[in-house]
């Protein structure tokens, strides 16, 4: 169970930055996956080279965590401004495409310059205890889900309580009406990317951490079923990006805890489809009233 | 010649943009001084609005120039124009829906009063000031344009007169020097329309902006705008104070034709 909501907290992390984007500027941003990706090999690198990889210590890997975030936000941003931002005028599909383009120009470049796949060193101690019967407690489930309620609740106050956030949301409902009110509409899409990138890369730590491996294709997975999250909870809602991201790890824990691992995709999938099925614009999708 | 162009606050000098091979608008006039409050008036389709996405960098002109306070505004991001104080509110209202009353004004206040995202984030003292100079102004505006009640409200939830107003303050709150109106009665009953005329006068004198206004109803208008331009088919075919229009034998074949005879 716990390890189905850890599951899912990850998920809901890369979600954000889908629904975030997709929020501003109805794009599907592609290349995200592999934003998570590379966060997860800069946090390796920099464990490395801080030697907080011989030596650590929860300082250190905070330090580390920090640093593949401000790394994945400035990269979120650069990609944003190179090959984004010429095309804004140009038609959705052409930026989709351009979209793919720098995903697998990503996963690639990934590939020769990380090699195949890479063993993730152990930074926090892990444990494991049994506070009830039958309820088993691993540390690492426990740091990534508190570290994900802090991210989430950082995110809520910035979108809901801050200069920012409203500008985001005005961006996000017309982008031209939000520049004739004076919000600088350049400006706060490339903090939009800057902020979903850092949750990416926040979450490649936690799963390194988790799991101990890393590889340059994990984007494209864990990218999909964070985008699948994202349209489950319906894409552009926050909130949305949340509620889909744990419920398909909810899901997935379940279906391979209960029937078999084989099956989890299967059925989570199947999930996705079901729901869309009878709510077209996702869970807590708002269906767009066309205007008069 | 006419005035000498430091003494205009807005000045449109030939102004025309094409649509492919379409003219919507071609040699524009428009010469706007400060503190006024000037009517911009035409038939149907004259190209109004046209002139008003000129003015905010929606539409970048294909010929002319526009200056504003001395400066071209000719190839500035719209962002940018309104930082340089231009507001305006629209024909079919665009207030941000999914956002409460007092966000949509708040919102429009980002340039001049926003901490940097690490301050928010890390919740500074600066940031939690300028939230509060912000919550003030915001309700101050509210409360001026009698929409505090409604404060907390989804600005999608008001009654249209309502949303009119708070599309108002919204401008006013980007603290503009000029303020583009497109029909802001349109839909309104006569009263109704009287009423709002007259918060547009209180508006332009309390604020201090002066204020370009795209009008339909005809009595509206001649009432209220000391100045007036007339456009016709995408051009400017006269320009003066409202009797002088009124009188003026264009205008009157263009537009006004038989309805101000029978007016007499």
């Amino acid at each position: 169970m716990l390890n189905g909501l850890s599951l899912g907290a990850i998920y809901a992390l890369i979600a954000l930055g889908y629904t975030m984007v997709y929020g501003t500027l109805q794009l599907i941003n592609f290349a995200h996956g592999e934003v998570y990706m590379i966060g997860a090999f800069a946090s390796l690198y920099l464990a490395r080279w801080t030697g907080v990889e011989e030596n650590p210590t929860l300082p250190g890997v905070a330090l580390v965590g920090l640093g593949a975030m401000i790394f994945c936000a400035a990269l979120g941003m650069t990609i944003e401004r190179v090959a984004y931002r010429p095309l804004r005028k140009s038609s959705r599909l052409n930026i989709l495409i351009t979209a793919i383009g720098v995903s697998l120009l990503l996963q690639n470049l990934g590939l020769m310059m990380f090699g195949a796949i890479q063993s993730f060193p152990t930074l926090l101690p892990e444990t494991q205890w049994e506070p009830l019967p039958g309820l088993h407690l691993r540390s690492t489930d426990v740091v990534t889900l508190s570290v994900t309620l802090v991210l989430m609740f950082g995110l809520h106050h910035l979108v809901e309580r801050t200069q920012f956030g409203r500008a985001m949301r005005a961006v996000s409902h017309s982008r031209d009406t939000a520049a004739m009110m004076g919000i600088p509409v350049d400006r706060v899409v490339s903090i939009t990317f800057a902020v979903g990138s850092a949750l990416a890369a926040a979450a490649a730590l936690l799963v390194a951490m988790d799991k101990h491996s890393i590889r340059p294709d994990m984007g494209a997975t864990g990218g999909l079923k964070a985008f699948v999250a994202a349209v489950l909870g319906g894409i552009g809602s926050i909130p949305g990006a949340v509620a889909g991201g744990f419920l398909l790890g909810l899901c997935e824990t379940l279906v391979s805890g209960y029937l078999a691992s084989t099956w989890r995709d299967a059925i989570a999938f199947g999930v996705l489809i079901f729901i869309l099925l009878f709510r077209p614009a996702g869970l807590l999708g708002r269906s767009t009233v066309e205007k008069v | 010649m006419d005035a000498p162009s430091d003494s205009r606050l807005l000045d449109l000098q030939r102004v025309g943009i094409r649509f492919g091979g379409l003219r919507a608008v071609s040699d524009l006039e428009i010469k706007l001084v400060p503190g006024c409050l000037h009517g911009l008036i035409g038939p149907n389709g004259a190209g109004k609005t046209t002139v008003f996405n000129l003015i905010t960098g929606i539409y970048r002109p294909t010929e002319g120039d526009i200056h504003f306070d001395g400066t071209s505004l000719v190839g500035e991001a719209p962002d940018r124009i309104a930082k340089r104080g231009i507001g305006r509110t629209f024909q079919n209202i665009r207030l941000f829906a999914g956002m409460s009353v007092i966000e949509n004004v708040k919102v429009a206040m980002y340039r001049h009063a926003a901490g940097s995202l690490w301050e928010s984030v890390l919740r500074m003292p600066r940031y939690w000031r300028d939230e509060a100079t912000i919550h003030r102004e915001a309700t101050q505006l509210l409360d001026t344009f009698g929409l505090l009640s409604v404060a907390d409200l989804g600005a999608e939830q008001l009654p249209y007169g309502a949303r009119r107003r708070l599309e108002i303050a919204r401008a006013l709150a980007t603290r503009p020097k000029l303020l583009l109106l497109d029909e802001p009665a349109a839909g309104m009953n006569p009263s109704e329309a009287h009423d709002l005329m007259n918060l547009v006068r209180w508006v332009r004198d309390s604020f201090g902006v002066s204020i370009l206004l795209i009008e339909h109803h005809m009595p509206v208008v001649m009432g209220i705008c000391e100045r007036i331009t007339v456009l016709d088919q995408g051009a400017s075919i006269a320009e003066g104070s409202p009797r002088e229009i009124q009188n003026d034998p264009l205008v009157i074949e263009a537009y006004l034709g038989a309805d101000v005879e029978a007016r007499g």
